[in-house]
């Protein structure tokens, strides 16, 4: 299996975050950083439920800095104190604008990091849609590159099995708020388990269908006798069609329940998260599996008697 | 059992405890194709009134021979079961064909006894009952399995991301969760394998010799026809599913 490699991606799009983040910080010391420093980071929504209770202390500071000279000038006290509430409402909307802005910066850079990330995941599970070769099929399969470690783990069909990625995303609710803090997202997830384990349970079915029928089909008994291997290699290749058949429908739900996680159940921002751990923990069964078929070099037979015989 | 398994094996290898699996089935595989099949066909072609004993003899060496690989995997799946699910050394036009328990091979085996029998034109009422008893045992089980094999990729993957990302030995945490995932795969293995173990001696028992060596020869046949030279050359020049379909007009 191929995989997301994505800690380099995750490093760039933390990269180009902090970078937006020190711009913006520079700005924000020239600008409200004496005003509001520990709200920098502080959701929106909160910021505008407090935004009266704020505002005089946002005025008395503000009119430190700025409007003192004015308001010692000032005649009348209630004209002083209008100018100094638009002054401070005008801040704030300037400081609620920085942050949208901000925002939106980030937003848009997750959401092209999401994007190439999955870009990358139906490349991956759209391998082998047109093989070249009659052998690709068993590539397709048991992919070289993937040791049997790390396929025996997780292969169902040639990747990931659909409803492990949906068990992985329950387990890593720890750490994707948008899922455990919803009680609907819960029962959604509930829901898609259930309709992905049916759909597997189909595929299943058809493969172990071909598989068990295909003693029948191949016909092997002729091509030794006649000296020629064109039926046999037929039977093979319409019993290939039926498998390959199978596959793609295998590889279409594993890109589906993805798809569904990342733009249906999940956050922006946890969609991020989720995906990174997604690649990550792919990639450390993948080395795992690789040090362990090393180490073990090839399955060998105990010429001891054990107990299971 | 054990001691056919050494006789099997090299004297000269660095370990004489042990032996790599493929060198075995190797082996295995070389002696049903040029000795136990030739052997089985020659009885069921010859036509003496001795030959009835002597089939009954070669059915049962095969059928053995066939015991001893299902008990190799058991031996072999304690050191690693992932290389007998997905085995490097068959190939490439026979993998597809293997599946996680290789079930398609237990219920192969009960389709192909069924078209020997209907072949034989005269499956006694009793045979038919009790070939019928054994598919409903399998319908019960292989999925049973199906769903035990599932459920350990599950609880693998679960393991894993409860504890992802929250402290620095992610990598003994993963190790340990794919080992504890061999385990229960080596359990749904041995399961899957004492199933197909029973289930070729069940058939063997209720046939009589003749129907045991037309459904032997024919599941030995399967085997072999994979490992076929021309075959497989043939194979691996073949171009891709669509291309095919037009070099295999020129064949006809």
């Amino acid at each position: 299996m191929k995989r997301a490699s994505s800690q380099p991606l995750m490093r760039r799009f933390i990269d180009l975050e902090n970078a937006e983040e020190e711009r913006e910080n520079s700005t924000a010391v020239e600008s409200v950083h004496s005003l509001q420093p520990k709200q920098e980071d502080e959701e929106e929504e909160e910021e505008e439920v407090e935004e009266e209770k704020e505002e005089d202390d946002v005025a008395d500071l503000f009119g430190c800095i700025s409007l003192h000279k004015k308001s010692s000038q000032s005649v009348y006290g209630g004209e002083d104190l209008s100018i100094r509430k638009y002054a401070s409402w005008f801040q704030n909307q300037k400081s609620i604008a920085a942050r949208r802005e901000k925002q939106m910066k980030a937003s848009v850079a997750l959401d092209d990091f999401i994007e190439e990330q999955m870009r990358h995941f139906h490349a991956q599970y759209s391998r082998g849609v047109v093989p070249t070769h009659l052998e690709d099929l068993s590539k397709l399969l048991m992919p070289k590159s993937t040791p049997p470690n790390e396929l025996a783990a997780l292969s169902w069909l040639g990747d990931w099995r659909p409803s492990s990625i949906l068990d992985l995303l329950k387990s890593l609710s720890h750490s994707l708020p948008s899922l455990s803090e919803s009680k609907t997202t819960e029962q959604v997830l509930v829901k898609l388990t259930h309709d992905v384990r049916i759909e597997e349970a189909v595929i299943d079915e058809e493969m172990a269908e071909i598989q068990s029928n295909c003693i029948l089909h191949l016909h092997f008994g002729q091509a030794n006798k006649n000296g020629s291997s064109g039926q046999a290699l037929a039977s093979i290749h319409s019993e290939f069609k039926k498998i390959h058949a199978v596959i793609i429908k295998a590889q279409k739900l594993r890109y589906k329940v993805l798809e569904l996680i990342v733009k249906n159940v999940l956050s922006q921002t946890d969609a991020g998260e989720f995906l990174v751990a997604f690649a990550g923990i792919q990639d450390s069964i993948h080395q795992i599996a690789r040090d362990q078929r090393l180490l073990k070099g090839s399955v060998y037979l105990s010429l001891k008697p054990q107990k299971s015989s | 059992m054990f001691k056919s398994l050494f006789h099997l094996s090299n004297p000269l290898t660095r370990h004489p405890t042990r032996r790599p699996f493929k060198d075995f089935y190797s082996e295995w595989f070389k002696t049903l194709k040029h000795t136990l099949l030739p052997l089985l066909r020659r009885s069921l072609s010859s036509n003496s009134s001795s030959s009835t004993t002597l089939l009954s003899k070669h059915v049962e060496m095969i059928h053995q021979h066939f015991q001893l690989y299902y008990d190799a995997l058991d031996n072999a799946a304690s050191n690693d079961v992932a290389q007998l699910l997905f085995p490097e050394w068959r190939g490439s036009c026979e993998k597809p064909f293997l599946w996680l328990v290789h079930v398609g091979d237990i219920s192969g085996i009960l389709n192909e006894n069924w078209h020997v029998v209907n072949a034989w034109n005269s499956p006694s009422k009793v045979l038919i009952t009790r070939i019928d008893e054994i598919e409903r045992g399998l319908r019960l089980i292989v999925p049973a399995l199906v769903v035990r094999a599932r459920e350990a990729q599950g609880v693998l993957v679960a393991k894993i991301g409860e504890e992802w990302g929250k402290n620095e030995g992610e990598k003994g945490l993963v190790a340990e969760a794919v080992e504890g995932n061999m385990e229960e795969m080596v359990s749904v293995f041995v399961d899957a394998n004492r199933i197909r173990r029973s289930v070729l001696s069940e058939i063997i028992s209720v046939t009589s010799v003749y129907q045991a060596a037309f459904f032997l020869e024919g599941l030995a046949q399967f085997l072999v026809g994979f490992g076929d030279k021309k075959l497989v050359s043939e194979f691996k020049r073949c171009r891709g599913l669509c291309i095919w379909r037009n070099s295999l007009k020129d064949h006809a």
